[in-house]
């Protein structure tokens, strides 16, 4: 090939490239933007004025109770993770390892709840987690308990729902990242001895990690940009930086507050994804 | 006999000023673009006011655009500043005196809002800019196939019985408006405290089940998830009234305040003359009296009589017709959020 | 029998809802120390077979034992084989050391002797200073190498190879022949490999199984194969050939219409109709004695080492391959005399 075949080729590209960054760009950086002026000025109606300040990450930095918010929004999100991925991954194993002729169905059946949104799904959570839900119900018919137990309106109910939530792309995250799972590596495994506890150890954890650990990541970032279900799920007791973006945006009308604190979230994804990619280059290296 | 011809004169005379007045706006056309409330609000405002005015006014036109709150309001008038389509929004006390202090709403004139005079100076706002026309009280909601004993007190929210009953969403203006009621009730100045309101707060939220209630605090009442609710008067009755009454609504002896909603007058509106028109009729006692009976909303003008039994669902007993409270929403505006932030932190957040 | 090392018998697979079996009674045996092929076209069911012998698949019927032990109750990872897998199924988040490494941790071996014996493993193969290295640093040969470590540092019982060269190119893989080969010998593992390449199998293993549909069509040396095909289809399958069909009418002389007299070397029944095969290249050119058969040259391809000739004699063509030399070869439209000894003639079936 020579140069200028491979500039035209590349003039080809970035014109495909455009309609993408173009799309991009408006949706995405020009509002992202938008919102990191906003946070350095001085609320006015219905937005920002055109004023620099530092007063509103002051006013966040210097708050302990955003700490607290911050604090609780990494517990949540990591508590989300974790069970959406331990709850995820034998169901991403099991599909990524099946020869059934049903795999194509049963993969669709395990995604399939991101046809229906998540607003309605927490829906049904409230109906089975409420205190007059399924479980309580079932609970207080058989005299287990005399009183409902408390499922919903906290930061138990908002977990339970938001791990659920989640769990679809957790195991899309999974089949996604289980390139390297190789029945023939197990086979070899085995043949070298190793039992089925071993093979799992040894062999398809260590090579399902990359899938688990972007799970995970991607998990998180949803968990802890969400608000509906913290908000819907939680009770009004679920503070997390999402809920609060959102209460500064459209109830104390306080834009720029809300856009700082939308940094602070941008900030916490960026450490996290930093995090990751270490990670991930640690288990390719 | 004469009696009754002197009142048919006097019918008709007035009949004939009015109708020379009307006849002289008649001639005002255009047409009045109008944004405000959503849902059953809508409906009723476009049913009783907005026809009834465009049948006294036939040249002009109202166009009445549904939003879905006050803060999305704000921010299309604030889009749209120095060159507006709307020229008559109806949006929160709260908001309209933002807007007013912005510059975004213009003065009326009391020449031409000539209702202006029968409405209370605590309801005009940042000199005629922002005039309130509706009040919706906070009442607390129960639900009449789990509670035989309607509460009559806001104490009766610390009722033990009541424990994981109650749907509180005190995060937004509900927490607002209720902070001077309790305050009042432990004898306080809202201007120089609210400790003692947080206080009495503090003592109800531990019966409290959400403070959020999803989708809305009606809701969870109807459906039987709590006993009681704080929320809003004129569509619980209209739930009363269509949903079976399992909503039954209890105004407080200690009297309540009422969510006041503005009208306002769109700065650089195109079509001011006939949206000064639009609004005078909207402040009339004609109007207010009408919207009353239908959507109980509390009005403003001064003149509106209203019978007792609307008054009695509007406001409550006799007991708390009189201890019914207005707010200086000015100052209320200045403290809006600081007050929401206290409840968050004080009384809602790691509780 | 019983002494042999390993003994297939009978040994079936047929998979659920498929008519034929895969694998239909094959039984095959190895002396200790001794390199089978398991040669066919693909489909033939000798990865099956291979498979399993290694546990990885549940016979329907048949016993496969090993050192006189029925392996069909012991699970893969108790049966001490060794296995190298086409793709290798080398272990791509462990180093070279550690994947050759990890079959003695699992048997426990201390950590000072492991390191030993991978040591002396990567030597064997050698892959001496690669130990550290990932799997993805390897070329094609080294992985096929650090393959064959992993799986001879356990001491196996038995090797199993899976088309062990297939990945390689041409030129590789006439070296790791040599290099398995080698190897193997110096161990003095028993092995089993499945191969499609005829070549591979002839000069690798000292016995090979040609097999066909399920079934081994015939099991014997690379010679016995090659010079006694049992069947056409083993003549077919190794290398090219001329087959001709006669009748015997005196001893050692089959009468095939249309050629004449044809003299073979072998005992076949008076009267009988046989099939013949003379490999192309058991012919010479204008010899004398039996079996000369006049024909013409229509077409011929130089190859460098050889010259193959079709031949047209009379209503038929012999495919010829002959070696090269410095002075004339026969061209296009050449007449010509093949001839082909009588020894070099085979009756096709005659195999012991």
């Amino acid at each position: 090939m020579t140069t200028s075949d491979r500039k035209g080729n590349r003039g080809i590209l970035l014109l495909l490239l455009l309609p993408g960054l173009l799309a991009l760009g408006v949706s995405f950086v020009a509002p992202l933007l938008w919102l990191l002026r906003a946070s350095f000025s001085t609320s006015a109606l219905g937005g920002a004025d055109g004023s620099w300040t530092l007063a509103n990450y002051a006013d966040v930095v210097l708050d302990p109770f955003y700490w607290r918010v911050a604090g609780n929004t990494l517990n949540y999100g990591l508590t989300v993770a974790a069970f959406a991925v331990v709850l995820s991954y034998p169901i991403a194993l099991f599909l990524a390892r099946t020869t059934s002729r049903w795999r194509g169905v049963l993969t669709a059946l395990a995604i399939a709840p991101l046809l229906t949104s998540g607003v309605v799904r927490t829906y049904g959570w409230m109906v089975i987690l409420g205190d007059q839900g399924v479980i309580n119900g079932t609970l207080q018919a058989l005299s287990l308990i005399q009183t409902p137990i408390r499922l919903s309106n906290n930061f138990l109910g908002a977990t339970i729902a938001m791990i659920e939530i989640l769990m679809p792309y957790a195991i899309l995250a999974m089949l996604s990242g289980f390139g390297r799972l190789n029945t023939q590596l197990e086979e070899a495994a085995a043949m070298l001895g190793a039992n089925r506890l071993k093979v799992f150890w040894r062999i398809i954890l260590p090579l399902s990690l990359p899938g688990v650990i972007t799970a995970a990541l991607l998990v998180f970032v949803l968990a802890i940009s969400g608000f509906v279900t913290p908000r819907l799920m939680g009770g009004g007791r679920v503070f997390v930086l999402g809920t609060e973006v959102f209460q500064e945006a459209t109830v104390t009308l306080n834009l720029p507050l809300a856009a700082a604190l939308a940094m602070l979230l941008l900030v916490l994804f960026s450490s996290v994804i930093v995090i990751y990619r270490r990670a991930l280059r640690a288990l390719e290296a | 006999m004469i009696r009754h011809l002197t009142t048919g004169l006097l019918a008709a005379t007035a009949f004939t000023i009015a109708g020379a007045a009307v006849a002289q706006d008649a001639n005002v056309t255009g047409t009045v673009n109008v944004i405000g409330f959503s849902g059953v609000f809508a409906e009723n405002y476009e049913t009783f006011i907005i026809s009834a005015f465009e049948e006294q006014y036939p040249g002009i036109d109202v166009v009445y655009q549904p939003s879905r709150n006050s803060a999305e309001t704000l921010a299309l008038l604030t889009l749209q500043k120095g060159d507006p389509t709307v020229d008559v929004a109806l949006i929160d006390v709260a908001v309209g005196i933002r807007a007013a202090q912005e510059g975004l709403t213009a003065a009326l004139d009391p020449n031409v809002v000539t209702n202006l005079a029968e409405t209370p100076d605590w309801a005009r706002i940042e000199g005629d800019r922002s005039i309130a026309f509706s009040q919706d009280n906070l009442a607390i909601l129960y639900s009449t196939n789990t509670v035989t004993e309607p509460p009559t007190s806001w104490n009766d929210l610390k009722d033990p019985k009541y424990a994981g009953r109650i749907a509180a969403r005190l995060a937004d203006t509900r927490g607002v408006i209720l902070i001077p009621i309790l305050n009042k009730m432990a004898g306080a100045d809202y201007k120089e405290t609210i400790d003692p309101a947080i206080a009495a707060m503090n003592e109800f939220a531990p019966n409290v089940l959400t403070w959020d209630p999803a989708p809305d605090c009606y809701a969870v009442v109807q459906s039987g998830e709590v006993d009681l609710s704080i929320c809003w008067n004129g569509r619980a009755q209209y739930l009363h009234d269509t949903q079976d009454g399992v909503i039954g609504i209890a105004a407080p002896v200690e009297g309540s305040i009422g969510q006041t909603n503005t009208i306002n007058l769109i700065e650089g509106s195109r079509n001011a003359e006939a949206a000064q028109l639009f609004i005078n009729y909207a402040l009339s006692a004609e109007a207010q009296a009408t919207f009353a009976e239908k959507s109980f909303y509390g009005p403003v003008n001064s003149t509106v009589e209203l019978t007792d039994e609307v008054a009695q669902r509007i406001y409550g007993s006799k007991e708390a017709q009189d201890a019914q409270m207005t707010l200086d929403w000015p100052f209320i505006a200045t403290v809006y959020s600081d007050w929401i932030q206290r409840i968050n932190r004080e009384v809602i957040a790691f509780n | 029998m019983a002494d042999k090392h390993v003994i297939v018998e009978q040994l079936v697979k047929t998979y659920p809802g498929s008519g034929a079996p895969s694998v239909d009674h094959v039984d095959f045996d190895l002396e200790k120390g001794e390199m089978l092929a398991l040669l066919g076209p693909s489909g033939c069911g000798k990865t099956t077979i291979l498979r399993m012998v290694a546990g990885l698949i549940t016979p329907t019927s048949g016993r496969i034992r090993l050192d006189g032990r029925d392996m069909a109750e012991i699970p893969v990872h108790k049966r001490n084989m060794g296995m190298v897998f086409q793709s290798y199924a080398l272990f791509p988040h462990m180093s070279v050391a550690e994947n050759v490494a990890f079959g003695l941790e699992m048997r426990g071996v201390p950590k000072a002797e492991r390191a030993a014996r991978v040591e002396r493993a990567l030597d064997l193969v050698k892959l001496r200073g690669y130990g550290e290295r990932r799997i993805t640093q390897l070329s094609g040969g080294q992985q096929q190498r650090c393959a064959i470590a992993r799986s001879l540092v356990i001491e196996p019982q038995l090797l199993l190879l899976d088309e062990p060269l297939s990945n390689l190119d041409a030129k590789l893989r006439d070296e790791m022949r040599e290099e398995i080969r080698d190897i193997q010998a110096r161990t003095g593992v028993t092995a089993i490999f499945v191969t499609h390449d005829q070549d591979e199998a002839l000069s690798m293993a000292d016995r090979l199984a040609v097999m066909s549909a399920g079934r081994i069509e015939q099991i014997g040396t690379p010679r016995q194969i090659f010079d006694r095909p049992a069947t056409e289809f083993v003549a077919n399958f190794i290398g090219a050939g001329n087959f001709l069909t006669g009748t015997v009418v005196e001893p050692h002389q089959a009468n095939v219409p249309g050629l004449g007299m044809v003299v073979f070397g072998l005992d076949a029944p008076l009267g009988k109709d046989v099939r013949l095969l003379v490999r192309p290249h058991r012919f010479t050119l204008n010899g004398k004695g039996e079996n000369a058969f006049e024909g013409v040259v229509r077409h011929l391809v130089y190859r460098g080492d050889t010259l193959t000739l079709d031949v047209d004699v009379k209503d038929r063509t012999f495919l010829v391959d002959l070696p090269t030399h410095a002075g004339t070869l026969p061209e296009r439209g050449d007449r010509v005399t093949l001839t082909v000894a009588r020894d070099d003639v085979t009756v096709i079936g005659t195999a012991a």
